[in-house]
């Protein structure tokens, strides 16, 4: 049904004038109205955005790349790229001191706080990164002592001195009551020296020797004699010898040419046998 | 009581000190102060060593 317009009789539901504003033009009660606001019209591409630029304006916000996600630039939304894969997983590390590392391509790690005064350092496999006390910064030292004169009763013979106080002894590597011996608990080069007092007689020579596992290493003389009258003074002696830190050990002899003689004791300057770790093997 | 010193060049009269001398001597003496008293060590000497006598540290030293 077509109603006339001249004689229609407005109902209820019926428009009766369209009125102009945001986004229309025309209106009243005849004419063309024409939808001015051109929002529908922006998007003309799929994923197209329509964002405000300022009261009553806006612009299109063309679809970003694959994997791009949104974000602001410059005070206004903009497609961008975020590297997921330099991300920390906060998960990982637990606990203050923590440290992240790689145990394998890709994969995230936690390496946990060391002990006080340990330094990091890389592990025997040279894997990863371990907390190690620190390598190479000190070792035994000792020094042991005569406390009293030791009788040598037999002449030509190698008799050990037998240190039976201990000056000091850092490790608890020398044995003052049972076998005189210094044992060091870490392997590395020893710096040894030693002295022992015998009596000065121009009719015998003195000897003091180095034992290494029950054989000399090391060995010098003292005292003089008819045949080696260039010999003189009290025996010392000091050598750099290495030890596994395990079952090598150390130990001084004498030996004098003439039978009965006594070694020196007392002080700790008298006849003495010390060493000290140098560095390692 | 004698020494084994003493006791080897009763045995050889030939020995002198300088057979025993710690750097050049072919033979070495020695006690480990372990009550186990003088051993003959090391024995390289131009003849065998003499009858009741024998090398090495009696048994039951370190």
């Amino acid at each position: 049904m077509t109603r006339s317009r001249d004689n229609a009789t407005n109902v209820a539901g019926d428009i009766s004038g369209i009125t102009a504003g945001v986004g229309l033009s025309g209106g009243g009660l005849s004419g063309n109205v024409t939808v001015t606001n051109s929002m529908a019209t922006a998007i003309d591409a799929a994923g197209d955005i329509i964002y405000g630029t300022g009261s009553d304006s806006f612009t299109k916000l063309g679809i970003g790349s694959s994997g791009q996600v949104l974000t602001v630039a410059s005070g206004v939304p903009s497609w961008g790229t975020v590297d997921l894969t330099t991300k920390t997983d906060k998960s990982t590390l637990t606990t203050t001191g923590d440290i992240y590392y790689a145990s394998s391509a890709s994969t995230p790690a936690r390496l946990g706080i060391g002990t006080s005064g340990q330094v990091l350092t890389v592990n025997a496999g040279a894997t990863a990164p371990e907390w190690a006390t620190a390598a190479g910064s000190s070792g035994p030292a000792f020094k042991a002592r005569r406390s009293a004169d030791q009788n040598i009763p037999s002449a030509n013979t190698w008799t050990k001195v037998q240190l039976n106080a201990e000056v000091y002894d850092t490790d608890n590597c020398f044995d003052s009551t049972t076998n005189y011996r210094f044992t060091p608990n870490k392997a590395g080069y020893y710096q040894f020296n030693a002295k022992i007092y015998f009596p000065i007689n121009p009719n015998f020579v003195n000897f003091l020797a180095l034992y290494k596992n029950g054989a000399v290493v090391a060995q010098t003389n003292g005292g003089t004699n008819g045949t080696n009258a260039n010999m003189a003074g009290p025996p010392g002696l000091s050598d750099l010898q290495s030890a596994n830190g395990t079952t090598d050990y150390f130990e001084i002899y004498a030996n004098s040419s003439s039978a009965g003689n006594d070694i020196g004791g007392g002080a700790e300057q008298v006849t003495y046998f010390s060493g000290v770790w140098i560095r390692g093997l | 009581m004698m020494s084994l010193y003493d006791e080897l060049l009763e045995a050889l009269p030939e020995l002198t000190e300088n057979d025993f001398y710690p750097i050049s001597g072919s033979i070495v003496l020695q006690n480990d102060s372990d009550g186990l008293g003088d051993y003959i060590a090391k024995w390289e000497y131009s003849k065998p060593i003499p009858s009741g006598f024998t090398l090495g540290k009696p048994l039951g030293g370190n």
